[in-house]
């Protein structure tokens, strides 16, 4: 068995006509304790790629396999026990309180004429207490933040039990704080041996982060490598079509790499 | 916010108590529902009556009393409990589904299907059997119709679903309107517009042992498969992210739903206001999760569908159309509790 999250070849299409595809031979692979970071323009189909490792939707061909087993062989809530899906953010109609909506993510461990009983109650705690809301677990989640509303999701979907974790642009939306708090949780789930794939619009983030990056444009994986790698002038260039100067910060404590965009003044 | 947060648990703490309250409230307005009405009826007679049932008592009321109670406002108590309890809930598993809280059971054309159902059976037959047979089986296919042309559109089906609702709703109100329109304006038109009013006049024994176990077994369903609604009510994706099939509960939700109001149509008429006012009252006392709201949304339908109907024989010399009063009622309490809860539901 090998533990992690492999993509074999996969293509999705809306209408299922492979000429339509969103994308078409995506593969990766992604060990635990990683964390994969998905770049790419918007509308490209980072969210639909997504959407298929955590099984909401269904990849035309190809393979995904997570942790050895083939999602296609799994059942919806088989699936949901393997992989935790973080969606964008999208807030509730009902002001359901953050602690029932944490304990929704216990949904796959149930059965269908179950509710969740004290130890789901308890494991829902637990996912609050490891992305620290604890404080906010009373509150409605109508009156949350942005920051606070994605770490909610993000304890919904730890509930779950998952050794995978797939985030759509967590940090979308947040102010630079609630992005490395964020950034922090992730960083923290991932040194405890869960697979973090996630989508981001920043490459920075992948710099901080990430020890893999994927760039997902025109329907294919174009680059794919470790991010000092990709994230290079030429290929953000090629992505964004705008002029990027990656540049190397070393500077008060600071040593990492980091992307500039520029607004058209080019080299 | 503290404050807010800290007053909102006092009223939601202690489930038990509400419960207690609510079934008590219950019972009583039950009794006084058996009391009241052109015969008075005690208080100790009702108890005893009933009691006759199963125990040997000795008769010290007069017979009318006895089948005034069993034949007359036994079965109409019943259809009462379970048409408004079946509404409620209905509607509260409706809100969760589309996520709307302003819908109410008839957004996909049940009652509109069954007033078409009616208005043919009194065109054509003008007996009250028939009625009701027509009415519940053209509730389900105004619904089928509805389920199957949001099918055909392979996108979010739940906007297709309310779509496909006001299209099919519309096409059978104006086929209803037609048949009023060529129906014998003595007779048959006003059968028509009284049993669009909806009441629960015609409840009988008979009825109540073909419809109840029906509704009861919708009611049923619903209420065990409740805290999957929270998880629909969060969207689509996100319950289906979280291994719910989300096609096959959103298929039991209808199927439920539509058979209850189908009923309730068929026994009582068009009876609105119920399924979108009682589960606002239900959130406001123990807030939105489905796991506390749909029992106490069916205790509370219950006991004001039972109230009203009571108020609707009693308040006047002849019967006010129950539909007219749970619009009556129902629109102020819905205005009142918009004002109340203004940022949300």
């Amino acid at each position: 068995m090998i533990a992690g999250v492999l993509a074999e070849n996969i293509v999705f299409s809306y209408n299922g006509r492979l000429g339509d595809a969103v994308f078409r031979d995506v593969s990766f692979s992604v060990g635990k304790g990683e964390i994969l970071c998905l770049l790419g323009p918007n509308g490209t189909g980072k969210s639909t790629l997504l959407k298929c490792i955590s099984s909401v939707l269904r990849p035309q061909k190809g393979r995904i396999l997570l942790n050895g087993k083939d999602v296609a062989h799994l059942k919806a809530n088989e699936t949901a026990r393997e992989v935790g899906y973080v969606p964008q953010s999208q807030m509730s109609t009902f002001p359901f309180l953050v602690k029932d909506i944490v304990v929704m993510g216990r949904a796959p461990h149930l059965g269908m004429l179950s509710s969740p009983s004290g130890d789901d109650v308890d494991i829902a705690h637990r996912a609050m207490e490891a992305v620290g809301i604890l404080g906010i677990s009373e509150r409605p989640c109508t009156q949350l933040s942005g920051g606070e509303w994605q770490l909610t999701l993000i304890a919904r979907a730890l509930a779950q039990g998952p050794r995978t974790l797939v985030l759509d642009e967590p940090t979308s939306h947040l102010d630079i704080g609630n992005q490395m708090r964020i950034l922090k949780v992730v960083k923290g789930l991932a040194e405890s041996g869960l697979v973090i794939i996630m989508a981001t619009h920043i490459p920075d983030h992948a710099f901080m982060l990430a020890n893999e990056v994927a760039i997902l444009n025109h329907g294919r994986i174009q680059y794919q490598g470790s991010p000092d790698e990709v994230i290079s002038d030429e290929n953000m260039r090629a992505t964004y079509g705008v002029e990027v100067r990656v540049v190397h910060v070393a500077d008060q404590g600071l040593d990492r790499k980091v992307c500039c965009p520029a607004l058209g003044e080019g080299r | 916010m503290d404050q807010d947060t800290k007053k909102q648990s006092k009223t939601k703490s202690n489930p038990f108590r509400l419960g207690l309250l609510l079934v008590s409230l219950l019972l009583c307005v039950a009794v006084c529902s058996l009391m009241l009405g052109r015969l008075r009826i005690h208080p100790l007679d009702v108890v005893k009556i009933l009691a006759s049932g199963l125990f040997p008592i000795e008769h010290s009321w007069p017979p009318t009393l006895e089948s005034v109670l069993f034949d007359v406002r036994l079965p109409r108590l019943f259809a009462g409990l379970l048409v408004g309890s079946g509404l409620s809930v209905s509607g509260a598993a409706f809100q969760g589904l589309f996520r709307n809280p302003l819908v109410s059971p008839h957004i996909l054309g049940v009652s509109a299907g069954a007033g078409l159902g009616a208005a043919l059976a009194i065109l054509f037959f003008g007996n009250i059997y028939m009625v009701q047979v027509f009415s519940f089986i053209f509730g389900l296919l105004a619904v089928f119709m509805t389920y199957t042309l949001s099918r055909v559109y392979r996108s979010t089906p739940i906007l297709m679903l309310v779509l496909s609702g006001i299209i099919v709703g519309a096409l059978f109100a104006a086929t209803t309107s037609l048949l009023k329109y060529i129906a014998d304006p003595v007779n048959q038109m006003p059968s028509i517009v009284f049993w669009m009013l909806g009441s629960l006049n015609n409840s009988s024994n008979r009825d109540m042992a073909i419809v109840g176990p029906i509704m009861m077994m919708g009611i049923a369903i619903l209420l065990l498969i409740r805290w999957r609604i929270n998880l629909l009510a969060m969207g689509e994706e996100d319950a289906r992210a979280l291994g719910v099939n989300t096609t096959q509960i959103r298929a039991i939700i209808i199927i439920c739903a539509t058979v209850i109001s189908a009923c309730s149509v068929s026994i009582a008429g068009i009876i609105g206001w119920i399924g979108l006012v009682i589960p606002h009252i239900g959130r406001l006392l123990v807030g939105p999760d489905n796991k506390l709201l749909l029992p106490v949304v069916t205790l509370i339908g219950a006991s004001y569908l039972v109230a009203v109907d009571t108020i609707a024989r009693s308040a006047m010399e002849s019967e006010i159309p129950i539909g007219i009063l749970t619009a009556m009622v129902g629109a102020p309490i819905f205005a009142y509790l918009l004002r109340k809860n203004r940022s949300e539901w």
